[in-house]
Order: structure tokens, then C-alpha cells, then sequence
């Protein structure tokens, strides 16, 4: 750190060696800029900071947030001090990121008139299961997985990495709207398996569009319900995709496990219940729980080898977690699709009767790979 | 609590100026510090503050002890106890699952079958770092070069808040004497607090993140569902995104010790631009390079016993600093890699010394090399440091050099993956007195002008980055 010359007038050199000297400043004068930093900066932001208020977890701290973040937005709006961020966005490409949709779908299944379950659609190396992964944070060790042990089967192809959007969920439409985001993704994929892990983060009221709590009260299993629902029917709605929506897992935090996500994972069981061969629930704790059921850090593999299947939060996975969980989600896709009959057919054009098409993968082969 | 928040923003505004009306007063501005260090820390889990208090008093217990000591082999069995005592710790929350699942699995190779119920120890953040540090001060009271301070003084030093979470790592002489100095609020060095400030969070915030999401976490996670191209620029991204990350919570940590009225030392000095891997330990990691140089090389005999044990003390020092990063044997075989590197530095450079061969001529051509060369080397072991096991460190490898994949579409490499590689490399070869102009030029800026300039760049930082606040990688550690 360099020497500092004797204090002449009101600012006092500080040169570091090789450096041209710079002015230091009076802590009020820090503070000043500092102070000015924040409000413009908050100015300019405003809509993100709205947004981002918005997304705190109901209750005082969200209050509180938007009733400064609300204020701001106006200001800024009024001051035209949002341009430069919705500039900025249009140039990188992310115009939208600010955008708050709070609509939701209702379901479309008629109560009481459970459909039968669609004859197996069989795939090929040549006519591939279109495959999408998506959800929270939750989604994506798993997908990582599934897309490391699906795509050598052959008849497993890819539409893209895991899309994984941190801390969302169903219960707040403010901080991402996955129905809204889904029907616009989905369509243009053509997916024919969408695998989904959401509903860690919706232990919580609901806000958006029907919005009630808390959590376990009839109203807000109605509405969850609606929500579950709607979201399952415009995913299926093409009449091809197929939702393989993956349960919460048991956590290190039992009492929340017990209490909460169990209630989660039942609402989505049983509406994929009454979705059959449209949607599959898979049980992730069957192969992630020891013998005698609830939660472990790690577990023993049939050859004796103990690995850790859970990473320190007792939340999210380890690779070793995620491999089960996707061998899981592969197991219900061979109930739910033939994968197997291509290896004994005399030629190689599939039962559907389409044209082969093999889903373009990012740097994948057609062969399997290790 | 994480610095690019704006929980973090409201702490530090009420911090700054509260600590600068009580540095007067020392003894009330070293409580505050340390109830605000406290909170700062308490704020992810209030439980793990009684850890740092434990290793507080328990450190300043064996350092008074130590420098009480009146016999020579007295000192050396406290300095043995403290030593083993925070190690012991650290290993507790770093090393014991990693030391049982291994176990176990060695012991059913051996048909000797236990299933132990084996929990998950959860690492309490920066407890690397202040161990590290508490460590220095009982090691440098050994040795005479420090005395130990009063208990409030060691407990503002080790529990400050801009370094406890991820260093750098300080030493006590560097830290507590500035506790005694008069810290003038007229002169508080501003303009490089926000410089090292703001650029800090564009490195972390809109470069190691988009490096992140963009494309290393996709392709470390899948190495073969990607092509050559996209392993190779995954690699590279990574390097930049490592030091982006870390190189830019140091910065942040020193502008804001700054803002405060202190100095931290260097962290990182354009790593990149190395032109052999010793020379990247001289600008890596700088604080941590030096600890292990002075706590575990030197004392380990160093380069002074002869070429065999200077490699076993090179290769003992790197594991051990791979080590330290955390509990997988990829983090050893990474230290391994660097270890052995400096062992064939060290070996070409004695071999020139006993032939008496003048030194390689400093061209510009030869320098280019060099440091293509060591930036090649560096980011090979970065796959290991990065990969989750060894099969994943594998298949990049495999992938990289597999002919087959080489010409394979690569869509994860955009333009913006691009861009912030170059930006992230290419802000190592800025010189320094170029840096030091612009803070000079901001410097003669009026209060509020800087304040407009800091609120434009937070406009950038907060758009181009992505929404929420991913962790520093260096906090795993």
C-alpha cells in the first residue's frame, strides 16, 4: 500500500507505486456517491427491482419490498429512466425479462370422465422420443442424468439442455409463469416426452390469479389443483407429448417433507392419475430413500459400495442421486412407450408409420455414446 | 449474506458510516465491527457463530499461551495443539464424509462389509479461510515474527467481514496493526474501492455467470453429448469463469475493506498472463500461495535439501492445496498436476544452473509461447478441478481429442460465450497504469458524477446478468 504525503488542502494525494496519483475522498463524500449510485441505479432498474420484489417470499419482507419497489417503478417510468434498461434488453436479446404474467390455465379434463390410456406409441433409432427437461433447481442434476443415460439407448433424443429456472414453481406465476412459458416453448419443439420437476418451491400461498392460502386449506388445494391440472392438459394438449412429471424427494428436513411436499406430491399424483398415458408421476422416493423408507445422505448400491445420492443443503442431488432418479424416469418411459420392439423388427421404419427424423442434439451422434 | 445483494447494499450503508464515526473510539468501533462481522456471517446461519467464536478463543488461548511460554519444547506442544486442533476441526466439516464413504468402500473391497449411517456434515462457509488465517497467527507467535494482540483485536481480524467468507487470506501483521493506525475520514481512497468494486461484480455477475449457464455447467455435465469444439471452449470458459468468479469477489472484498479504511493484500495479479506454472502460483490464489509456501514448503524443508526432497516438498504442497479446496480426489490430482509441473520447472531450471547455460532469450515470440504453454497446462488441470469425478474428467478428455467430434455442430459457442472469454482474458493484458489513469480520471470526478457513473454501470451489470444471485464458487471451500 503506498506511503500517503503529508495533508496539504482538503484532499490528500494517495499514489500507489506506478500509479498516477488519484484523489482520495471525505467519507460524506463516499457516502454522497454512494447514496447517488443506489438511486440512479435503482432508477434505471426499476423494473427489475419490481420484479424482483414481487418474487420475495410472502409476507412483511415482500411487502415492504414492493411498497418501495412500486413507488420506484412509476417514478422511473414517468422519468423515462426505464428506456435505457429496455434498450439494453432488445440489444441482448432478453426484452421480456421484466415482464410479469400472472394468468394461468385451468384444466381442460372433464371431471369424472377419466380418459383411457393412449395405445404405446414405439420408437426408434430412427424415430427418437423427442425429449424436454425443464423445472427448478431440482430438475437439474437429474436431467443431466437422464440426458447422460438416455440419449445412449438410441431411441432417446434431445431438445435442447436442461432448462432450469432456479427457485420457481406453480405457487408464484410474478417470478417465472411456467404454464405461460411452456406453451410457448413446447409447441415449436414437438416434444414427445416433456420431463418436468416442479413443486419444491410452491409450499407457500399462492399468489397470481387465484391467489389464496396457506398452504393445506381447502381453498388452496383447489386452487393448486387447478393450477396442477391446467398446467398438465396444456402440456398434453397436442394429443402427442407425453408430461413425466417427477415427484419431490424426500428432504434432510423431515417435518416440511411430512407436512408439505408429501401434500404436493399427492395433488400431482393424483391428477396425473387421472391423465393416464398423458401423464406419469414418478416416485423419486422409492429410489432415494433406504430400506424402511425416509431420508439419507447416502445409500448403499447393490454391490455393496455406499455413495452419496445427496448433496450438504439435504436438498438437491449428487451425480450419483441424479443417475437414480433418471433411471427412474427411463423405467417409466419404457412402461409408457414401446422402446424395445425396433431391436426385433425385420426393418427399420416404425409402427407410427412417419417418416425417421433424428432429433438434431447438440453435438450428439446417432450412435450411442459411453 | 452475498455482496451483489441488496440485503448486502442496506448492511453496508448503514456499516460505513457508523464505522467511520466510531473509529475514534477504538475500543467501541472494534465491538460494532465485530457484532456487524457477526451478523454478516450469522445472516446464512447463526449457528455456525459460535464456531468462529470457539476458534477465536481457543486460537488467542494457545497464542498466549504460546508466547508465555518460557521453554522452547513447551511452545512446540502448544503450537502441536493448536494446530491439530483447528486442523482437527476443519477436517470434521470438510474430510469426515469423504474419509468414511472412502473407508467403506476400501473395506468392502477387502470383503469386510459395514453400512454405516453416515450423515451429511454441512461445511460451514469460509471455514478454509479462517482456519487458515487463525493458524497463521498461532504459527507466526511460534515463530516470533508477531505478537499475539488482545482477544477483541484477533476476533475483529479473524471475523471481518469482507474477507471471511472467501479471503483473501490476511495475515495477522498485515490486518491487526491497522487496527492501531488512525484511519483519516477525509482521505478513504475511493475511487479504487469502486473500481475494484464495480469491476469485481462484472466479472462475477455478468461474466462467470453467463460463462456458467451458457455452457460449462451443460457440457461438464454431459461431456458426451457435446462436440470437440464445445469441450475445448468449455474448458477455457471455465478458466475464465473460475477467475472471473473468485478474481472478482477478492476485488470486491479489497474495494470494500477500502471503502472501510483498510488494506487487504493482492489476491490475483493476471494470472493468465503466466509464463510457467511457478509464475502462475506467484499470481494465483496469492494469499493462499503464500500460506502454503511459508506454513508447509519452507518448514518442510523447501529447496534446501537436496533436488528429491525439493519435488517430494513441490508435490506434498500441491496436494495438499488441491486438497484444501475440498474433499474428491479430482482436487488432488489437480494439486498433483501443478506439482509436477513445478518439479520439471524446477528440474529444467537446476539442469541450465549445472551446465552453466546462459537463460532462454525474453523475445516477445518466446513469451507468447510460454504462456500459451502454461495456460494449455493450467486448463487441463482446471478439467480435473472442475469435473465431478474422474469418468466426467474422462469422456472431456476423451472428447476433446476424439477425431470423430471435432467438426460436430457446437451451438452452446455463441457470440456471447465468446465475448466474455475474450473479456474475461483479455482484461489481464490491460496494464496496469492504464487501470491506474482511469482511477485517477474518476478520482477528479465530483462526488455526484461518480455516483451517476457507478449508477450506469449498476444499469449494465443488473440487466446483462442473469436473474437471481448464484454463490461464488470459492464459498464451497
Amino acid at each position: 500500500m503506498p506511503r500517503t504525503p503529508t495533508p496539504t488542502r482538503r484532499h490528500r494525494e494517495t499514489k500507489h507505486i506506478g500509479d498516477p496519483p488519484r484523489r482520495t475522498m471525505p467519507v460524506g463524500h463516499v457516502l454522497l456517491a454512494m447514496v447517488v449510485a443506489l438511486i440512479v441505479g435503482a432508477l434505471l432498474n426499476a423494473p427489475g427491482i419490481r420484479k424482483t420484489a414481487l418474487g420475495q417470499d410472502v409476507g412483511v419482507k415482500r411487502d415492504v419490498a414492493t411498497f418501495f419497489a412500486d413507488p420506484l417503478d412509476d417514478l422511473s417510468t414517468f422519468l423515462l429512466l426505464d428506456r435505457p434498461r429496455a434498450a439494453l434488453q432488445w440489444t441482448i436479446g432478453r426484452s421480456g425479462d421484466d415482464d410479469v404474467d400472472l394468468t394461468l390455465p385451468s384444466p381442460t379434463l372433464v371431471d369424472g370422465g377419466a380418459p383411457e390410456a393412449p395405445p404405446k406409441r414405439a420408437f426408434s433409432p430412427e424415430q427418437q422420443v423427442r425429449m424436454y427437461i425443464a423445472g427448478d433447481s431440482l430438475a437439474v442434476t437429474p436431467g443431466e442424468s437422464l440426458i447422460n443415460l438416455g440419449l445412449p439407448t438410441e431411441v432417446i433424443g434431445l431438445l435442447g439442455p436442461v432448462d432450469g429456472h432456479v427457485a420457481t414453481g406453480l405457487a408464484r406465476p410474478e417470478v417465472f409463469n411456467w404454464p405461460a412459458y411452456l406453451a410457448e416453448v413446447i409447441p415449436p419443439l414437438d416434444a414427445d416426452a416433456v420431463v418436468l420437476t416442479i413443486g419444491s418451491n410452491d409450499d407457500q400461498t399462492l399468489t397470481g390469479e387465484g391467489g389464496v392460502g396457506p398452504l393445506g386449506s381447502p381453498e388452496w388445494d383447489t386452487e393448486y389443483r387447478r393450477r396442477v391440472g391446467g398446467l398438465m392438459d396444456s402440456v398434453t394438449a397436442n394429443g402427442k407429448t407425453t408430461l413425466f412429471w417427477i415427484g419431490i424427494p424426500p428432504m434432510r428436513n423431515t417435518e416440511r417433507y411430512e407436512t408439505r411436499y408429501r401434500h404436493i406430491n399427492d395433488i400431482v399424483k393424483s391428477e396425473a392419475e387421472k391423465r393416464p398415458g398423458k401423464v406419469v408421476w414418478v416416485d423419486t422416493a422409492a429410489v432415494l430413500s433406504p430400506f424402511g423408507g425416509g431420508y439419507a445422505d447416502y445409500l448403499e448400491n447393490p454391490d455393496g459400495s455406499v455413495v452419496q445420492v445427496r448433496t450438504g443443503d439435504g436438498i438437491h442431488f449428487t451425480r450419483a442421486g441424479g443417475d437414480r432418479i433418471a433411471e427412474e424416469v427411463l423405467a417409466a418411459m419404457r412402461s409408457t412407450f414401446d422402446l424395445e420392439s425396433w431391436r426385433t423388427a425385420p426393418s427399420s421404419t416404425s409402427t407410427t408409420g412417419s417418416t425417421s427424423t433424428t432429433v438434431p442434439t447438440a453435438g450428439a451422434k446417432k450412435k450411442a455414446g459411453k | 449474506m452475498l455482496f451483489p445483494t441488496v440485503t448486502f447494499a442496506i448492511f453496508f450503508m448503514i456499516v460505513l458510516p457508523v464505522s467511520w464515526l466510531l473509529m475514534p473510539r477504538r475500543r467501541r468501533w472494534k465491538l460494532f465491527m465485530l457484532a456487524a462481522s457477526y451478523f454478516f456471517y450469522g445472516y446464512w446461519n447463526w449457528r455456525f457463530c459460535f464456531l468462529i467464536a470457539v476458534s477465536t478463543i481457543g486460537n488467542q488461548v494457545f497464542a498466549t499461551a504460546i508466547h508465555r511460554a518460557d521453554t522452547e519444547r513447551r511452545k512446540r506442544w502448544l503450537l502441536t495443539g493448536a494446530v491439530v486442533a483447528n486442523l482437527g476441526v476443519l477436517a470434521y466439516f470438510k474430510y469426515f464424509d469423504f474419509f468414511v464413504s472412502n473407508a467403506t468402500n476400501a473395506l468392502d473391497k477387502l470383503g469386510l462389509h459395514l453400512s454405516p449411517e453416515i450423515v451429511a456434515v454441512t461445511l460451514p462457509v469460509g471455514i478454509s479461510f479462517f482456519t487458515f488465517q487463525a493458524l497463521s497467527y498461532v504459527i507466526d507467535t511460534y515463530r516470533g515474527t508477531f505478537e499475539p494482540g488482545r482477544l477483541i483485536d484477533f476476533a475483529v481480524f479473524l471475523s471481518f467481514f469482507p474477507h471471511i467468507v472467501a479471503g483473501p487470506i490476511v495475515r495477522p501483521a498485515e490486518f491487526m496493526p491497522q487496527l492501531k493506525e488512525r484511519h483519516d475520514p477525509r482521505h478513504v481512497d475511493s475511487s479504487r474501492a469502486f473500481f475494484l468494486i464495480v469491476i469485481g461484480l462484472f466479472k462475477k455477475v455478468v461474466i462467470a455467470n453467463l460463462l456458467a449457464t451458457q455452457i460449462v455447467d451443460a457440457v461438464f455435465a454431459s461431456p458426451n453429448q457435446h462436440s470437440s469444439l464445445e469441450v475445448l471452449v468449455a474448458v477455457v470458459a471455465y478458466a475464465v469463469q473460475i477467475y472471473c468468479d473468485f478474481g472478482g469477489y477478492t476485488d470486491m472484498a479489497i474495494g470494500i475493506a477500502l471503502l472501510l479504511g483498510f488494506r487487504f493484500p493482492q489476491n490475483f495479479d493476471s494470472p493468465y498472463t503466466s509464463t510457467s506454472i511457478q509464475d502462475f502460483w506467484r499470481r494465483w490464489h496469492m494469499t493462499l500461495s503464500r500460506w502454503l509456501r511459508d506454513y508447509l514448503y519452507v518448514p518442510l524443508g523447501g529447496n534446501r535439501s537436496g533436488k528429491w526432497r525439493t519435488y517430494r516438498n513441490l508435490m506434498l504442497t500441491m496436494v495438499i492445496g488441491g486438497l484444501w479446496h475440498g474433499a474428491a480426489w479430482t482436487f488432488v490430482v489437480w494439486g498433483a498436476i501443478h506439482g509436477t509441473f513445478l518439479c520439471i520447472e524446477h528440474w529444467r531450471r537446476a539442469r541450465r544452473e549445472t551446465r552453466s547455460l546462459p537463460d532462454p532469450p525474453d523475445t516477445r515470440a518466446r513469451r507468447v509461447g510460454a504462456r500459451l504453454i502454461t495456460f494449455t497446462i493450467v486448463c487441463f488441470a482446471w478439467i480435473f478441478f472442475r469435473s465431478e469425478s474422474f469418468s466426467t474428467a474422462e469422456q472431456m478428455l476423451g472428447r476433446l481429442f476424439d477425431p470423430a467430434y471435432w467438426f460436430e455442430p457446437a451451438p452452446l459457442v455463441t457470440v456471447g460465450v465468446l465475448l466474455a472469454i475474450t473479456a474475461g482474458i483479455l482484461e489481464q493484458y490491460v496494464p496496469r497504469d492504464t487501470w491506474g489513469r482511469l482511477m485517477a480520471r474518476f478520482s477528479n470526478l465530483a462526488p455526484v458524477a461518480q455516483g451517476l457513473m457507478l449508477g450506469a454501470s449498476l444499469l449494465v451489470i443488473n440487466t446483462m446478468g442473469p436473474r437471481g444471485v448464484a454463490p461464488f464458487i470459492y464459498f464451497r471451500f
